[in-house]
């Protein structure tokens, strides 16, 4: 296809208009198979985007920044709401344990800026929904007996005989208690209901004037968080009186009880691999193989050095670490399981909204809608529940604090006795620079393709007019400074030795020859473990590495000045700072490339040829 | 107005007028860093939203060795990578294979961009508007400013619409080009 062709084509995918399918086909496999007509069409359209968001209005923004102003208030004034909520409800229901907050059931003020009338409709539909649906849950349940396998975390609940009467008495008596409460709260839904409709009713006639806006939008604002209130009541009652009728039939029968025993037993997931690990249902336990379900509460337990691979129908997937005990796998009206100890990886798929998975643990609970993190578990509550999230959003409540945190990619945050909850960095172990990371300044460096590259594309010196004059005192080299580079930008600690391992290799016509195998890096915040014989004033932050030629002309991972040998004592670096960093990467003799420079606090043997540094998600 | 180490030292101790104020300063260019990736404008707006919203609630893990301007930079980042996954993904269900896989280069493009690329980057766009010939620079504002479609140009023009969105690609295909020769510049300066 000629390029005008595709120039056509995508100058009008950049002004919105359709493309036919086999237009579309065509186009994209252009694309796919050249990078660099791909890597020019992406900056184009990003060149249009940058263009269309530059003007700054003034007016728009202001009207933004009010919207975010607003809804810092509403949620702000939202928990004081239910709060009185609850104290009204208290009042007209038996006393409760702590509520617990309904999965799924946030609601979100909608932006104004969809104009007051769309998100009143749309604040009102769903204070509606979640109120009928509300009713509708409580009109089934007062006259049928609570469906679904047991909820209960403490599964190794063994009662002795002499106490059944006893324990049986108290259940049931408490399952009475649950079953008014709920009722009460039922009672309530009604008139709630009743002042919905009537603020719908209203809201058809045209609003006269602002003050009217604004008590209308406080109205259904109110609403939703009544609705909301209404809902966590409800279920959170729902759920007490289902354990109570539980615990009141296992009374009936102590030896029948078993965690993991619903009626149905719909399989959750597949165990995609499993070493070491097995499928629990109460007292019996089956290896846990390859191809086999995971059937709805069943658990799973790794051993020392087992591993298990748990992959969803939504490739949501779960990789088990060793000594690690999970229960209650659940995945109807959500993924729901709980982790007793260990350590779990998770690749969610993205979840429906009013579905997040939620894995609960001792210390707290995680409320996912799509992301990639890792969850470790300690029994003891002072050292408590690890969340490490890689990519995207992870809500994360621990029970032990008493609050919730948004956990964003890149940051963790802890679950333990004593330890305030709060989303903190994560901490960089692993610093890889690829070479389309890099920006290339003064036209040495071109990022060219290579089959051998781990990436597919390297960074190619192919001359460079860089001087090294032979002195009676030995070689001196010229200052680095202003010199053409490819740079990069990455964030590092303060507080770690960084090894940097940089894989290239020469192209020279003989790879033995001494004269095409040099390069040099320099972080300017940073200083490196030894001086460097040849950069005297560029000072401690930059020195000369070399491409060991008796290796051949393949790739070679080089840890510094690997001239006469590969193994070479390799450099470190230490940051006098944490936070953003710049690592400039000059052309010393040529023609050399360079694959992926490698800063890692753990990695301090030179690696294999053919190993690369750990990928996105393990760093 | 207050300075940001004043404002980010109120805005901890929750005073949300001087969050406001620091969303004041630094909204533009968090709107323009998501408006490279994404053409919808409602879908910045949320974005944006919920970049300052992540942003307020996360302050207290703020660390002045980074600017605020990068750290909320990166949040938007995030939240624009996990948008452009969530859409590669649910193009991919509907069969638009090519808007996901477009999806899909620009999470990586988004991916490897820092927020200092990226304020390098800007400075160097508006240094290259201001060097436009006067016939393109008309049309960049007539079309990008002032938001009039191309095909309402076209006709004052008398051209076709293709013509328009062709002159507007041969406009940014200069505009990359003085862009790169700026970034080289700087760089070399430094």
């Amino acid at each position: 296809m000629n390029r005008e062709r595709l120039e056509d084509l995508w100058s009008r995918v950049l002004a919105g208009r359709r493309l036919t399918p086999d237009e579309e086909a065509e186009l994209a496999a252009a694309l796919e198979a050249d990078p660099a007509l791909r890597s020019e069409f992406l900056r184009d359209y990003q060149l249009d985007g940058l263009l269309r968001a530059l003007p700054s209005n003034r007016e728009e923004e202001e009207r933004a920044l009010h919207e975010f102003s607003d809804r810092l208030e509403a949620e702000r004034d939202a928990s004081r709401f239910i709060r009185r909520v609850e104290e009204h409800l208290e009042d007209s229901t038996p006393p409760a344990p702590s509520v617990k907050r309904a999965r799924g059931a946030r609601l979100r003020i909608p932006a104004g800026r969809r104009g007051t009338s769309t998100a009143s409709w749309g604040v009102g539909l769903a204070a509606a929904a979640v109120l009928v649906a509300a009713w509708l849950i409580s009109t089934v349940f007062s006259s049928s007996p609570p469906p679904g396998p047991s909820s209960r975390g403490g599964p190794d609940a063994a009662i002795p005989g002499e106490a059944v009467p006893q324990i049986k008495g108290l259940a049931e008596e408490k399952a009475g208690k649950e079953r008014e409460e709920r009722k009460g709260i039922a009672r309530n839904l009604p008139s709630a209901e009743e002042r919905k409709r009537r603020t719908a009713e209203e809201e058809v006639q045209p609003a006269r004037d602002a003050e009217r806006q604004a008590e209308l939008k406080a109205r259904e604002t109110d609403l939703a968080r009544v609705a909301e209130a209404f809902q966590e009541k409800l279920r959170a009652a729902q759920d007490r009186e289902r354990q109570a009728a539980e615990a009141a039939a296992e009374a009936k029968e102590p030896g029948a009880f078993s965690p993991t025993t619903p009626a149905t037993r719909a399989a959750v997931g597949k165990v995609e691999r499993g070493q070491g690990a097995f499928l629990t249902a109460g007292e019996a336990r089956t290896e846990a193989r390859g191809g086999e379900d995971l059937a709805a509460g069943q658990g799973l337990e790794v051993g020392p050095g087992g591993s298990a691979v748990i992959l969803y129908p939504d490739k949501t997937l779960l990789e088990v670490g060793p000594e690690t005990e999970a229960r209650e796998f659940q995945a109807e009206g959500g993924k729901r399981f709980y982790i007793v100890r260990g350590t779990v990886r998770a690749q969610v798929s993205p979840q429906p909204k009013d579905q997040p998975m939620v894995i609960a643990t001792p210390h707290g609970e995680a409320t996912i809608l799509g992301t990639t993190f890792r969850i470790t578990v300690d029994p003891d509550p002072q050292k408590g529940t690890t969340l490490k999230v890689t990519q995207g959003m992870v809500r994360f409540r621990s029970s032990l604090a008493g609050r919730t945190v948004d956990v964003p990619g890149g940051h963790y945050a802890v679950a333990a006795a004593g330890v305030a909850l709060a989303a903190r960095p994560l901490p960089i172990d692993q610093i890889v620079l690829l070479p389309r990371q890099a920006l290339l300044a003064g036209g040495e460096w071109a990022l060219v393709r290579d089959a051998g590259a781990l990436s597919g594309l390297t960074l190619e010196a192919a001359r460079t007019n860089y001087r090294i004059r032979s002195t009676p005192k030995g070689f001196e080299y010229e200052p680095l400074r202003g010199r053409p580079a490819a740079v990069f930008t990455f964030a590092a600690q303060a507080d770690k030795e960084y090894f940097v391992w940089v894989r290239g290799r020469s192209l020279a016509p003989d790879p033995r020859h001494l004269k095409n195998n040099e390069f040099a890096l320099e972080i300017p915040n940073a200083r490196f473990s030894r001086k460097c014989p040849y950069l005297g004033k560029t000072g401690e932050g930059a020195f000369v590495y070399s491409i060991p030629p008796q290796e051949g002309p393949g790739w070679t991972w080089i840890g510094g000045y690997a001239e006469l040998k590969g193994d070479v004592p390799p450099l470190s670096v230490m940051f006098a700072r944490t936070g953003p960093q710049e690592l400039r990467l000059y052309a010393v003799e040529t023609p050399i490339r360079i694959d992926v420079i490698w800063l890692s606090a753990t990695q301090k043997a030179r690696p294999p040829a053919d190993q690369g540094p750990p990928p996105a998600e393990d760093r | 107005m207050e300075d940001e180490a004043t404002l980010i030292g109120a805005a901890r101790a929750g005073s949300r007028e001087a969050f406001t104020n620091l969303l004041r300063i630094h909204q533009s260019r968090i709107r323009s860093y998501l408006g490279r990736f994404v053409r919808d404008r409602d879908v910045v707006d949320d974005l944006a939203q919920e970049t300052f919203l992540s942003t307020y609630q996360s302050l207290s893990t703020y660390r002045e060795e980074v600017p605020f301007r990068m750290w909320m930079l990166g949040i938007a980042r995030h939240r624009v990578l996990r948008y452009l996954r969530e859409l590669q993904r649910r193009r991919a269900h509907e069969s638009a294979l090519f808007r996901g896989a477009v999806g899909e280069w620009l999470a990586k493009e988004a991916e490897s961009l820092g927020p200092q690329d990226h304020e390098r980057e800007v400075e160097a766009l508006r240094s290259c508007l201001e060097g436009l010939p006067p016939k393109s620079s008309a049309l960049v504002a007539e079309y990008y400013f002032r938001r009039r479609p191309a095909a309402e140009i076209a006709r004052e023009e008398n051209k076709r619409e293709g013509a328009i969105w062709m002159a507007l690609l041969r406009i940014r295909q200069a505009l990359r080009r003085c862009m790169v020769s700026k970034l080289s510049a700087v760089e070399t300066r430094a």
